[in-house]
């Protein structure tokens, strides 16, 4: 994703959430925010631009308060490890191994977010799979871990490595 | 250049003819007259351009060579002859179409004459069982002499038209920064604000809107004005100009605020 590209889908994406100066520094130092909308570019899904910006539409919508309970854990996603996240996790066409290297990234981030957020969750009764003892926080980043250093790649890794993902920091 | 170099071979001919034989030698001299008369439709060419005359020209070179084997068929004169008749037909694009058809053809031709001639020449010398044979060992070297000819050939035309690839890859290249280059040049003109008759406190907001490619609540806050105010700018603006989004504002007005 070039800045060009960058420029044109959040510049858009601001527009349209009319953000203000703080917002827009805020989204120009987002890792997550860029690469979430790097992903369509970086593995060349058809409509990449088109992709890009509804992708972090989603994503800055579901950090807003208004949308932030919609797109929060349920039960019914602990079923499988990407449900939560399909709506920023679908594509049309691309490099597979790319687009799972990506998902694989942005999944290892939720969950270690679930494993930093875990104590404070269970304070304030919020449902965090981990807590239900139904994921096992431990065993799914080696897993993730595992699949992302088989698959990243250096245009990838510009954007976010696994490392950035352990800090489990989603809005960063 | 084919009719300086065939006139120059019949004049040297004739010098050399003059000087042992006398005229009478120089007129009795076959080849001198047939590289005359092959040189004849290359110096009308020069003045005419005539799709009959190249048939005439290729016809020349292949009824020599034919005759030349018929008469001489141990002689690389006849091959020779026909080979010069393919070059030419190759150079005018008589052989694009239909191009193995017309060299089986042509080496069809060689074949049947050379043995033509070795048969009826060894007949004629009561050599009769070894006619087919001498015939063949002409043929193969015709053969061996003509495939080494068309990988050579080959080669030759390969690498030409990998240069024309690449040359027409290059013009063609060429031609698309060209057209880049002249977009680039026409869109970098600013656009005329004040034909438009923008005010200068909507031009600050476009100034705004084209350096941060912001909503109304940052242009509002980097303007310290109310985000009402910016809205109607942007209003009035998109009707001065005639679009109706702010990112057509920013796309026609780029170049109004860059340096230099």
């Amino acid at each position: 994703m070039t800045k060009e590209q960058w420029d044109t889908v959040s510049s858009r994406v601001r527009v349209l959430l009319n953000y203000s100066v703080a917002q827009t520094n805020w989204l120009q130092g987002s890792r997550m925010a860029r690469l979430i909308a790097a992903v369509p570019f970086l593995a060349g899904c058809g409509k990449a631009q088109e992709t890009s910006f509804c992708h972090l539409l989603i994503y800055l919508a579901s950090l807003d308060e208004a949308a932030k309970e919609l797109f929060s854990h349920k039960p019914e996603d602990d079923g499988e490890l990407y449900t939560r996240l399909a709506p920023i996790l679908t594509f049309s066409g691309g490099n597979g191994e790319i687009l799972q290297c990506c998902r694989d990234l942005i999944t290892l981030c939720m969950v270690s977010n679930y494993r930093k957020d875990a104590e404070a969750d269970q304070k304030v009764g919020k449902y965090n799979p981990l807590n239900a003892g139904l994921w096992d926080a431990n065993a799914l980043i080696g897993t993730l871990t595992e699949s992302i250093e088989k698959r990243i790649t250096p245009e990838i890794a510009n954007f976010y490595t696994s490392e950035d993902a352990l800090r489990g920091f989603w809005q960063d | 250049m084919i009719s300086v170099v065939g006139l120059a071979v019949v004049l040297g001919n004739i010098l050399i003819r003059m000087k042992y034989g006398g005229l009478v030698y120089v007129l009795s001299g076959q080849s001198v007259w047939l590289v005359f008369l092959v040189t004849i439709p290359f110096i009308v060419s020069v003045f005419v351009e005539s799709a009959l005359l190249k048939k005439f020209q290729i016809l020349m070179f292949a009824t020599m060579g034919s005759l030349n084997i018929i008469q001489a068929y141990q002689e690389f004169y006849g091959p020779g002859l026909l080979l010069a008749a393919w070059l030419v037909m190759r150079h005018y694009g008589y052989l694009d179409k239909h191009t193995k058809t017309k060299n089986v053809a042509i080496l069809l031709l060689v074949t049947i004459l050379s043995q033509l001639s070795a048969f009826l020449q060894n007949r004629a010398e009561a050599y009769s069982n070894d006619g087919l044979y001498a015939g063949f060992t002409t043929l193969m070297y015709t053969l061996f002499l003509v495939t080494l000819l068309v990988i050579l050939w080959r080669d030759m035309v390969r690498q030409q038209e990998l240069l024309k690839r690449e040359n027409v890859s290059l013009q063609m290249n060429y031609r698309k920064l060209a057209e880049q280059l002249a977009e680039l040049e026409e869109a970098k003109k600013p656009y005329d604000l004040k034909a438009a008759k923008i005010s200068p406190a909507e031009a600050r907001v476009i100034e705004a809107l084209t350096l941060y490619k912001a909503g109304n609540k940052e242009i509002a806050e980097r303007l310290n004005l109310a985000e009402s105010t910016v809205k109607l700018h942007i209003y009035n603006i998109c009707n001065k100009i005639g679009v109706d989004n702010r990112f057509a504002i920013i796309d026609l007005c780029k170049y109004n605020f860059s340096e230099g």
